[in-house]
């Protein structure tokens, strides 16, 4: 989401053997970890913005009953886009890059281990969404049944794009295969001699969970599609009733990869907020130990708890019961993260520039966000919230205030180590009071939305929902335009802002602040660091 | 900072990456494998537990006459069976169960009949998709002779019995006193799945 | 910093009863048994998590308070206290068994569908309702009412705007009604707040819900699953009758069908059928091919010079009683009577444009349905 092509002056201190080369080029060919990382980062902007105007146009749309901007049809394409270029246009390219940036400076490592897949795993992915919007334009229109395309509307009553988007997911679910491969093999590989697996960063620790629940599961997410392909092109009948398939199928194999899913958009941020808030608390991680084993244990129990989003499809009496409790289950590890999260800041000696306030809001929202997850456990209750704004404020809750809000803060934690200059504190500030009154203006009334009945996916409602769906409206513009602050922010940082130490952070204590300059040049660690013996976590 | 020592680096570092990236591309595709393994393991997990109420016709129906006869008939519960014929979307044929609603034993065998026929000028050929509610019944529910999923084939104007054989198995579980077996009668056209837009008028 | 003590706090002022409309804050108690122990485990989970919430934030907004540097504080160097967190560990553990169990109970309860007084078959149509009675032959379509200006906001909307039906589904009070739910085309959801039921209504599937509303009254409600463009314009509208007037209502559905044959057989003069024709056609018609009759390329066909309609018309009649296998095209021989259909279809071919000139007439209508149940 940050640095914009820097000149890197340092390159010529740090290794004059070969710095970037210039021009397009280098982006196109470039094996370089912070070159990908840094692409990653501005891809998931631009897919942020593209999201957020679609997410702009629906709650326009929903200020007020009646039908105003956009016509149900162009309202359901928005619905589904915007919730399928959050999820793997925004949210994953994000964390890649954030990955692509960070891992191997935590670790002690030159590079990621393949850098050349590593560039192809980027380079897939505008091909990948240029497909997807085009899609928008065919006649027909785009998707327009929900992320979660339930067969049949997906298949026999789709239009006829859904095969664009069906080679569009297979590319993305190739491109974050690749990366999550290249992110294992390096963390597996390349750690620095006397960096173990218990002394690996939590931000480390989470992505390697991560990446081992993507190759779980993205094949599966291809799997669904190519069935769903077949079943459009080829005459089989997975999901089609007529030939004796069942579409109750589809649901249980996209959410056999869905709720991995939701895990792979928070394992990550987890980890951010384990290092910042340990840094502006100056104190190290309560219970590093339980972190990684809680954080294990959720990645496992996400392979058993699919069928909660399904509640309502006729589920027997046993599996409701299964599954309602393995769900509630997972309240506990994410507990103990949360616990852990707030001893750490118990007693520790806080500052709260914007990456602590933005990890802080983190913490209390995914937590109310959480509330009302293990609220949607209760299958009986759910039987109310199933498919309502309910679900929509849930999701939300955890998605913006808890995966968005997490590589925000990342991005302003180490900013002055991508760019070498620091970010303006005073509008980083001013950016945080804003997205926090927004996202809960926009969110909160949701709850209240949904528990009044208004089902969600539906371009207009019932007069009885009209107050707080304004309210909704008028906070969710005002979300999405302070977001522009952010951008502003970098680009001033980028040009302009005051040079930074190379431990800006006094409460650091990983390796790229300890071991590397700021910025930190081209290549980093070509011999491997020194690990202090005494620096366990 | 030595660049002399980065080729070389890189290439004792190739071996653990091969078998990593091999073994995790291969964890993949298996992992692509299981989705679609994941249908028939449905099917399997549907047949043992009965769950969303699709049954199966038993093909080897002399050694269901056989398991379901021993327990015998219990003619102290009475079941309700409800009978239901549905047409999809499109479907012309005339569609009726023979019986709306059967007061069954457990044990007890009982014979029954949809009715179709084909008003139109063209033969065409259906298959019906049965399902079971409650889902868990679907178990107890044995079919001894039964058209589902079978194609079935009329001729313009032609009509047909279509029996069904069927046996509530004793073991059904006291809370179940209502079974309800529907039958969707879906047109079987060559290509059944459309161009994608499935619509033309 | 304290959201949720806010939160918690708004919603003990939550709406009286009565004072439905604007700000409603929490989940409505609803009219039966079931929903009312649905709204117990949602308060009871509810305040579960403002104890915890008010536990957590509280020791946290402590913390973010009194442990700041500015205020002098010195980290202390503790990172783990195994005691500690095996308690947070367990107690939740506890408290979420503590919770389970109720649920667990209510769950049974609402999965009991037996020794239903009647059974009502739900199919879900694009984008209706239709609702058959097992034991009594009644068979019929419920859409919405609202009129497409309200819609489009050329009138004022009325009170229950988007949620009004031609026809409510009609159930007896103080009787257990058994629902059995499937639909024609994609997945649909059958969802009544204030009964707390809601189920998917999946094609090709049968799936069973039931209801026992103690006294008559109107619920309103609205399919839950998208299921196209117009997903969020299928309402339901349930009437609960006392069992009197329910039976009465049951003897009147005899004498509506009698009139309805009834006029399927008087004659009728093209300037009706047109005039009539435009009004179904728009309540019907108009959300697929659109209400000028130019469809949606690609996925709606166009009517305005449809080769279908410059076809026979035994074989426009044929598409739109009987619908297109495998397709969006519904059949509508059981949606509306002969004289309707009658209607729509001569108002089809003569309407945009098109000048077939001809007239369709309930009597031939209701010969094509004679044909087609083989009689």
């Amino acid at each position: 989401m940050e640095t914009l092509a820097q000149p890197d002056p340092h390159a010529d201190q740090h290794g004059s053997h070969h710095g970037p080369a210039k021009g397009f080029t280098r982006w196109l060919y470039t094996t370089n970890h912070k070159d990908i990382g840094t692409m990653y980062l501005l891809f998931s902007l631009t897919m942020f913005f593209t999201g957020g105007i679609m997410a702009l146009l629906i709650r326009a749309e929903l200020f007020q009953p009646g039908l105003q901007l956009l016509q149900p049809e162009f309202f359901n394409q928005m619905t589904t886009m915007h919730g399928l270029i959050m999820v793997f246009g925004a949210v994953m390219p994000a964390f890649v890059g954030l990955a692509n940036w960070m891992v191997p400076m935590m670790v002690g490592a030159p590079d990621m281990a393949l850098p050349r897949m590593n560039n192809w795993s980027f380079w897939i992915l505008p091909f990948a969404f240029s497909m997807m919007l085009s899609t928008l334009f065919m006649e027909g229109g785009g998707p327009n049944f929900g992320w979660t395309f339930y067969a049949p509307l997906s298949t026999t009553y789709a239009p006829p794009s859904v095969t664009y988007f069906i080679f569009a997911v297979h590319m993305m679910g190739i491109s974050s295969i690749m990366g999550a491969i290249n992110i294992i093999a390096t963390i597996l590989n390349l750690r620095a001699p006397g960096m173990t697996m218990m002394r690996l960063p939590l931000f480390v620790w989470t992505w390697l969970i991560t990446a081992f629940l993507l190759i779980a599961v993205m094949p599966v997410l291809a799997g669904v599609v190519t069935m769903m392909l077949m079943d459009i092109h080829f005459g089989t009948s997975f999901f089609n009733a007529a030939g004796g398939g069942d579409p109750v199928l589809f649901q249980h194999i996209f959410w056999f990869f869905g709720h991995p899913e939701v895990y792979i958009m928070i394992l990550p941020a987890f980890g951010i907020v384990s290092e910042i808030i340990p840094t502006f608390s100056r104190k190290r991680l309560f219970g590093y130990a339980s972190m990684v084993y809680a954080t294990s244990s959720i990645a496992f129990l996400s392979f058993i708890v699919w069928a909660h989003h399904m509640f309502t499809v006729g589920l027997p009496l046993a599996g409701e019961l299964f599954f309602m409790f393995s769900t509630m289950l997972i309240a506990v590890p994410t507990g103990v993260k949360v616990f852990n999260w707030i001893a750490t800041m118990f007693r520790g000696s806080m500052t709260f520039e914007t990456p602590m306030l933005f990890a802080i809001a983190f913490v209390v929202l995914f937590t109310i966000g959480g509330f009302s997850g293990l609220m949607l456990a209760i299958a009986p209750a759910d039987f109310q919230y199933h498919d309502t704004y309910f679900v929509v404020a849930h999701f939300h809750y955890v998605l913006v205030p808890g995966a968005i809000f997490s590589i925000i803060a990342a991005t302003y934690y180490w900013l002055p180590k991508w760019t070498g200059r620091m970010y303006n504190e005073a509008f980083g500030k001013l950016h945080f009071w804003l997205s926090f009154i927004g996202v809960n203006l926009t969110f909160f009334p949701m709850h209240f939305i949904g528990l009044a009945g208004m089902p969600r996916r539906i371009p207009d409602y019932a007069l009885q929902f009209a107050d707080f769906n304004m309210v909704a409206s008028i906070g969710a513009f005002l979300f999405g335009f302070s977001q522009l602050l952010l951008v502003y922010n970098i680009v001033q940082c980028v040009r302009k802002g005051s040079p930074a130490p190379a431990k800006p952070w006094d409460g650091a204590t990983t390796l790229e602040w300890t071991a590397l300059p700021s910025p930190a040049p081209y290549h980093s660690f070509q011999q491997p660091p020194q690990i202090p013996t005494g620096s366990s976590r | 900072m030595n660049p002399a020592s980065t080729p070389a680096k890189a290439t004792a570092a190739r071996n653990p990456h091969r078998r990593l990236v091999i073994g995790l591309t291969f964890g993949s595709i298996a992992m692509f494998g299981f989705g679609f393994a994941l249908v028939p393991l449905y099917d399997l997990f549907c047949d043992l537990t009965g769950i969303n109420g699709k049954v199966r016709q038993n093909t080897n129906s002399e050694t269901v006459l056989n398991r379901t006869q021993a327990p015998g008939i219990d003619t102290t519960r009475t079941i309700k069976i409800q009978l239901i014929a549905l047409r999809s979307n499109g479907m012309r044929w005339a569609f009726n169960a023979l019986d709306k609603q059967l007061l069954v034993h457990p044990g007890q065998l009982y014979r029954t009949a949809f009715t179709a026929m084909n008003p139109t000028a063209q033969a065409s050929v259906a298959r019906a998709v049965p399902s079971v509610a409650p889902s868990e019944a679907s178990q107890y529910l044995h079919k001894i002779q039964c058209f589902c999923f079978e194609e079935q084939a009329l001729a313009a104007g032609a009509s047909q019995q279509m029996p069904l054989l069927f046996r509530i198995d004793a073991a059904l579980p006291d809370y179940i006193r209502t079974i309800t077996l529907s039958y969707t009668l879906y047109e079987v056209v060559p290509d059944n799945a459309g161009d994608g837009s499935g619509v033309t008028l | 910093m304290n959201a949720l003590c806010v939160v918690s706090a708004l919603l003990l002022f939550a709406a009286p009863p009565g004072a439905e409309a604007a700000w409603t804050l929490n989940l409505p108690t609803g009219s039966t048994a079931i929903s009312l122990a649905v709204y117990d485990l949602h308060m009871l989970i509810f305040w579960i998590c403002v104890l915890i919430g008010i536990a957590v934030f509280g020791v946290m907004g402590w913390s973010i308070y009194r442990h700041r540097r500015s205020k002098g504080a010195i980290a202390h160097e503790f990172h783990e206290n195994t005691r500690l967190e095996i308690a947070w560990t367990v107690i939740p553990l506890l408290v979420l068994l503590g919770m389970a169990i109720p649920a667990a109970g209510t769950l049974v309860k609402m999965y009991d569908t037996d020794d239903a007084a009647l059974t009502i078959r739900i199919t879900g149509y694009q984008w209706k309702w239709r609702y058959t009675y097992l034991e009594d032959d009644i068979d019929f379509f419920s859409n919405l009412s609202t009129p497409d200006e309200q819609i489009q906001n050329k009138a004022a909307k009325t009170e229950h705007y988007l949620l009004e039906v031609d026809r409510p589904l009609v159930i007896p009070a103080g009787k257990k009604v058994r629902f059995l739910l499937t639909a024609n085309d994609v997945i649909h959801s059958w969802w009544v707040p204030a009964l707390a039921v809601k189920k998917d209504a999946i094609p090709g599937y049968i799936n069973e819900a039931w209801t026992l509303v103690p006294e008559p009254g109107l619920f309103r409600g609205q399919c839950a699953e998208l299921c196209g463009r117009n997903h969020g314009f299928m309402p339901i509208v349930v009437e609960v009758k006392s069992d009197a007037d329910y039976r009465q209502w049951v003897a009147d559905q005899g004498s509506a069908k009698a009139a309805e044959a009834k006029a399927a057989a008087r004659a009728w003069s093209k300037d009706e059928l047109m005039a009539s024709g435009e009004q179904l056609y728009l309540r019907n018609c108009a959300a697929c091919h659109q209400a000028n009759g130019t469809g949606i390329a690609n996925v709606f066909p166009a009517l305005k010079g449809s080769p279908v309609i410059a076809g026979s018309v035994d074989q426009h009649i044929d598409v739109v009683l009987f619908g297109r296998s495998g397709s969006a095209m519904q059949a509508f021989a059981d949606q509306l009577s002969p004289a309707e259909l009658a209607a729509v279809i001569t108002y089809e071919r003569n309407a945009w444009g098109n000048t077939r000139g001809d007239l369709v007439l309930p009597a031939q209508i209701s010969a094509a349905q004679k044909k087609a149940a083989g009689q």
